[in-house]
């Protein structure tokens, strides 16, 4: 489990979600850390709309919120490791 | 940021007419969902649905109607372009051109009112520029870029 306290681990989600799916020895400047952190989550978004809709349910209010938040958990949970 | 959302926040109504397309495919998607066809909803002349997948989405999740989700959310998202454009610039000609590259970039009039509308270029301005700077960046070797992550930004594109 993560040592940071519930509030930093949610400012820092989209850090950790550019982290894991760009792993990198080099040290990334902020800017650059923002910018693929808005790009990779503008991206997944559209991504989780188009899987929820072949799923049975559809594009749910239940199922978004659900999936978005086990995709922000998982890869903090990955991140972590 | 604010250039590009304010005639939203002005009229409370999404800034140009080209929007009203993108806004009733995603009326029309969170309609008939789940919709396996989803070409077919998007009438098969479209191929760019990558704001209306996105819109459907906010819209779900803040609970608004898509003409305010969208209106909002999309401009808000190609805001996003300039910060792109600033650290790709940033990597390769330095900190001040950057700056001065992204303040033209930010005030351009043609490039304010073209993504003040919720358009698919809108959407996808930032996710093109933002393949582009993963392309150039010298610090992220080609071999440790993950090549899921372009496929994923590609077909949002």
């Amino acid at each position: 489990m993560s040592s940071k306290p519930p509030q930093d681990r949610l400012i820092t989600t989209a850090e950790e979600v550019a982290t894991n799916f760009i792993p990198t020895e080099a040290r990334l400047e902020s800017v650059e850390k923002a910018a693929l952190s808005v790009g990779i989550v503008l991206a997944v978004m559209s991504l989780i709309g188009l899987t929820l809709n072949y799923t049975p349910l559809g594009i749910r209010f239940f199922l978004s919120s659900r999936i978005t938040c086990a995709f922000n958990s998982g890869l903090c949970n990955g991140s972590d490791n | 940021m604010l250039l590009r959302v304010y005639p939203y926040l002005i009229n409370g109504l999404p800034f140009s007419v080209d929007s009203w397309p993108s806004i009733r495919y995603a009326e029309l998607l969170l309609g008939n969902t789940p919709a396996p066809q989803v070409m077919r909803i998007f009438s098969g002349d479209t191929i760019i649905f990558g704001e209306k997948l996105f819109g459907a989405v906010v819209s779900t999740l803040t609970g608004l109607h898509p003409i305010d989700a969208m209106a909002f959310s999309v401009p808000l998202a190609g805001a996003f372009l300039i910060l792109t454009f600033y650290a790709l610039l940033n990597g390769l000609y330095g900190e001040r051109a950057s700056f001065i590259a992204s303040l033209f970039l930010a005030t351009a009039f043609s490039d304010v009112i073209l993504e003040a509308g919720v358009k698919g270029e809108t959407y996808a301005h930032p996710l093109y520029l933002l393949l582009v700077f993963l392309f150039l960046n010298q610090r992220l070797g080609w071999r440790k870029k993950n090549p899921t992550f372009h496929i994923d930004i590609s077909i949002s594109c």
